[in-house]
C-alpha cells in the first residue's frame, strides 16, 4: 500500500499523537513505568487513547466527499487510509484491556477474570460491549466473504459500537480522565466522529445532498451491456471526462446502495450516460432499470484524465467494459494537436459496444485512432504491440482502464520499457 | 493488514480465554485450598476424633443453622464450617452482611461479596481460615468441637505477619497451637517482606504502617498504593506521588490508624500481632468501593 501523497497521513498522525504527548507530560515518567503493574497500566492507557482518537478520525474518514477526493489524490487512497486506520485502531483497542488486566493478575487470576467480565462497573461494561461488538463487525468485514450489500449494512453498526465506546470513555474514572485537556480533546473528536459517522451511515439520505436524476433511456448494447441515460431533475453535474459517480437507483428489484460508474457522456451534455455490464450481484439487476426511474447521484469523483495539450502523445487502453471513461473522453474531444490512440481490447467482436460511434469520432478527428484488439484472434495485448502500433512510447502518456490484472500487467510492461510511472494512469474505481 | 489484525485477535482471544478459564473454572476447584486451613488441620481433627469417642456431633446444615445470630454465628463456605461470631463487627463490608449469613450456606455470598461482584481477597481467605471448625457433615467429637470453637472465638482477625499472603498461601497456624513469640526488628528488610496488596507495609516518616487491603479504597487509585508496598514511601505520600499536593489532614489521621511501629524498633511478635490486630479492626472507609476506581 503506497500513499502518493503523505500529507493527510501526517496530519492524522499528528492529531493522534497530541493526546499521547500530553499524557507523557502529565505525570513523572518514573511513576508511569515503575514496575510491571505501572508499566502495563500505562500501556493500557496509551492504547486506549490511541484507539479512541483513531476510531474518531476514522469515522470522519468514512465520509467520502469531493474535498477528500482531492486531498487524498483519489478516493481509493482515501478508503485505503480508512481501512488501515481502522485496522490499527482495532489492534490498539484489543491490547487495551490486555495491558490493563495485568495488575489484576498479580493479585489473583480470579480478580483478573472479574475485570474482564461485565459487572458492577458500568463504564467497564460499556467498554466490554463496545469491544465485543467491534470484534464481531470487524471479523465480518475482514475475514468473512458475504454479499456486499449485507456487509455494507453490517458496517453501519460501527457507529453503534462507537456510542458504547464514548460512554466508556466518558464515564471511566482514571488519572487521564481527570485531565481537562485530554477530556476536551478526546470528546471533541469523538463527537465530530460520531456526527459524521451517523450522517454517512444513517442520515445522509434525508439531507438530499445527492443530485436527483431520472432515467430517460435504456439502450441495450448487447445481451449483457446497457447504456443508461439519465436526465437531471433539478441541478446538473459539472464533470470532467474520465470521472465517475456513485449512483443509486430507486426502484423495485434494485438494491438501493450506491455503486460507482464511470461517466460515459460528453462533458457538454446535461444528461449523463453510464454503461453497465452485468457482472455481479448488483449489476445483474440492470435489466430492472426502466425509463422514468429515479436515480440519485453523488459526485463527480476521480482524476483519471487530465487533458493537457502540452502532451505529445496519448495512448488509451480499454479492456472490456473499461471502455466507459474513454467514451466520455472521446465524445468530449475538441481540437487536439497530438495523436491519441485508443486500443479497445476485447475477447471478440460481439463484445464491442458503441464501436460505431467511436469509429465515427475517429473519422471526424484524424488525430484520434481506434484500434480494436480481439484476444481470441490475436492473443492478449501487450506493451510491445502497443509500442509498434503507436510508433514508440517516447513522450507518451498512458491511460488504462479495465480488469485489475489487465491493468497491472500492462503497467509493469510499460515500466520495464522505460515509461515513467507518473505517465501511467489508472481508472481508480476498480480499487474501490 | 489482515495479518496484523489476525495476530492481534489471536493474542487477544488466547489471553482472555486463559484468564477466564483459570480465573473462573480453576478458581472454583481450588477454592478449598485458598481457604486452606491445611490438610494438617483436617488430619489433626480426625486424629483427635479417633481418640475421643464421647459426644459425637455432625456438623451438618441443621447444626449450623442453630448458630444464626450475630453473637453466635456459624457459616458454611465451600463445605467448611466457620464460627465467625467474633469477627462480625470487624468485617469491612459491615456487620449486616455477616448477620444476613449467620447459620447459613454462604459460599455464593462470600464469593461474590453478596452479589456486589468480586470475590474476597487472599488475606480475607486466610483470615476466614482461622475461624474454621470442621468440614460440612463431618462427625466431630464434642471435645474437639469445643476446642475449635474456643480457638475461633479467640481468633480476632490477625493475619500472622510471617505468612506470605498470596493465592498459594497456607496458614501455618493449626487450631489449638499458639503462634511462636520472639523479638522482631521492624527494619527495612522486614518491611520489604510485606510488599503485596494483601500484605502491605509502608514506611512514611520513619513510621511503619500496615495498609493491607487498603489499596482498593485509596481515592488516588490502587496502583499508587501497591507501587509502594514494602517500601519507603515518605516522598510519595508527601507529594501524592510527585503530583505536588500533600495528603489532607483527614488522610493523615486515617493513616495514623494503621500505625504498627517505628522504623528499626524492636518489638515482640505478640505485641506486633496485637498491634496489627488493631489495624485490622479499623477497616478503611468503604464509600468508594466498586464504582470508579477501576479505570487506572
Amino acid at each position: 500500500m503506497k500513499f502518493k501523497n503523505s500529507f493527510p497521513l501526517i496530519i492524522i498522525l499528528i492529531l493522534a499523537l497530541i493526546p499521547i504527548v500530553r499524557w507523557f507530560f502529565m505525570d513523572p515518567l518514573s511513576l508511569r513505568f515503575f514496575d510491571l503493574n505501572s508499566t502495563t497500566t500505562s500501556f493500557g492507557q496509551i492504547t486506549g487513547l490511541l484507539g479512541m482518537i483513531l476510531f474518531s478520525i476514522n469515522l470522519i474518514l468514512s465520509n467520502r466527499s469531493r474535498f477528500f477526493d482531492k486531498i487524498f489524490s483519489g478516493l481509493h487512497i482515501f478508503y485505503d487510509h480508512h481501512k488501515w486506520i481502522g485496522a490499527v485502531s482495532f489492534c490498539f483497542l484489543l491490547f487495551h484491556p490486555l495491558f490493563l488486566v495485568v495488575k489484576y493478575i498479580t493479585v489473583s487470576v480470579n480478580s483478573a477474570a472479574m475485570f474482564l467480565l461485565p459487572g458492577t462497573n458500568f463504564a467497564i461494561t460499556m467498554g466490554i460491549i463496545a469491544l465485543g461488538a467491534m470484534i464481531v463487525l470487524l471479523v465480518i468485514t475482514l475475514y468473512l466473504k458475504i454479499k456486499y450489500h449485507i456487509w455494507r449494512f453490517s458496517h453501519k453498526f460501527m457507529v453503534g459500537v462507537f456510542v458504547f465506546a464514548i460512554l466508556h470513555t466518558l464515564l471511566i474514572s482514571s488519572d487521564i480522565s481527570r485531565d481537562m485537556f485530554l477530556r476536551y480533546y478526546i470528546f471533541i473528536f469523538a463527537f465530530i466522529g460520531l456526527a459524521m459517522g451517523a450522517y454517512r451511515s444513517f442520515f445522509r439520505i434525508f439531507f438530499n445532498k445527492d443530485f436527483e436524476f431520472k432515467v430517460v433511456k435504456v439502450n441495450i448494447l448487447n445481451n449483457s451491456v446497457a447504456e443508461i441515460e439519465i436526465e437531471p431533475v433539478d441541478r446538473k453535474i459539472e464533470f470532467r471526462s474520465g470521472q465517475f459517480i456513485f449512483i443509486r437507483f430507486v426502484g423495485v428489484g434494485i438494491s438501493s446502495e450506491p455503486h460507482p460508474f464511470s461517466i460515459a457522456s460528453n462533458t457538454g451534455d446535461d444528461n449523463l450516460k453510464i454503461v453497465i455490464k452485468s457482472l455481479g450481484d448488483y449489476t445483474s439487476t440492470i435489466n430492472k432499470v426502466i425509463k422514468g426511474m429515479v436515480a440519485k447521484v453523488e459526485g463527480p469523483f476521480g482524476s483519471f484524465y487530465e487533458n493537457n495539450n502540452s502532451v505529445k502523445k496519448e495512448i488509451w487502453i480499454a479492456g472490456g467494459v473499461g471502455i466507459t471513461p474513454f467514451l466520455s473522453m472521446a465524445r468530449s474531444l475538441g481540437n487536439i494537436n497530438h495523436n491519441i490512440d485508443l486500443y479497445y481490447c476485447l475477447k471478440n467482436p460481439s463484445e464491442a459496444v458503441l464501436l460505431k460511434e467511436l469509429n465515427a469520432i475517429s473519422v471526424s478527428n484524424t488525430k484520434f485512432r481506434v484500434i480494436t484488439w480481439y484476444s481470441e484472434e490475436k492473443g492478449f495485448i501487450n506493451a510491445d504491440i502497443i509500442e509498434k502500433g503507436s510508433n514508440g512510447l517516447k513522450d507518451g502518456v498512458v491511460y488504462i482502464c479495465g480488469p485489475l490484472p489487465f491493468m497491472r500487467i500492462l503497467q509493469s510492461q510499460f515500466i520495464s520499457k522505460g515509461v515513467d510511472k507518473d505517465n501511467i494512469h489508472f481508472e481508480e474505481f476498480n480499487f474501490l | 493488514m489482515k495479518k496484523l489484525t489476525g495476530v492481534s485477535l489471536f493474542i487477544f482471544f488466547c489471553v482472555v480465554t486463559a484468564i477466564l478459564t483459570a480465573g473462573l473454572v480453576f478458581y472454583q476447584n481450588n477454592k478449598g485450598s485458598n481457604l486452606n486451613t491445611g490438610l494438617a488441620n483436617q488430619n489433626k481433627v480426625k486424629d483427635i476424633t479417633n481418640l475421643v469417642s464421647s459426644g459425637i456431633t455432625t456438623l451438618d446444615s441443621i447444626e449450623v443453622s442453630k448458630h444464626n445470630s450475630i453473637s453466635d454465628c456459624w457459616i458454611i463456605v465451600n463445605n467448611k464450617v466457620y464460627d465467625i461470631s467474633n469477627y462480625a463487627s470487624s468485617h469491612p463490608g459491615g456487620t449486616r452482611n455477616i448477620a444476613d449469613s449467620c447459620g447459613k450456606e454462604s459460599t455464593r455470598s462470600y464469593d461474590t461479596k453478596g452479589g456486589a461482584g468480586n470475590s474476597h481477597s487472599p488475606s480475607a481467605n486466610t483470615l476466614l481460615s482461622k475461624y474454621y471448625l470442621g468440614n460440612l457433615n463431618q462427625k466431630i467429637s464434642q471435645n474437639t468441637l469445643n476446642q475449635n470453637v474456643k480457638n475461633a472465638k479467640s481468633s480476632s482477625g490477625t493475619n500472622n505477619s510471617n505468612t506470605t499472603v498470596n493465592n498459594n498461601s497456607s496458614n501455618n497456624t493449626v487450631a489449638g497451637i499458639t503462634p511462636p513469640s520472639g523479638n522482631i526488628v521492624l527494619n527495612t528488610v522486614e518491611v520489604s517482606k510485606h510488599n503485596t496488596n494483601a500484605d502491605c507495609w509502608m514506611i512514611i516518616n520513619n513510621k511503619i504502617y500496615n495498609l493491607s487491603d487498603y489499596a482498593s479504597a485509596h481515592p488516588g487509585g490502587v496502583q499508587n498504593i501497591t507501587n509502594f508496598c514494602g517500601k519507603e514511601a515518605t516522598q510519595a505520600f508527601d507529594t501524592k506521588g510527585g503530583r505536588g499536593n500533600t495528603h489532607s489532614s483527614f488522610a493523615n489521621s486515617l493513616l495514623a490508624q494503621y500505625y504498627i511501629g517505628d522504623l528499626n524498633q524492636t518489638t515482640s511478635q505478640n505485641t506486633l500481632n496485637q498491634t496489627i490486630q488493631n489495624t485490622q479492626l479499623n477497616p478503611p472507609p468503604i464509600n468508594n468501593r466498586g464504582n470508579d476506581d477501576e479505570g487506572d
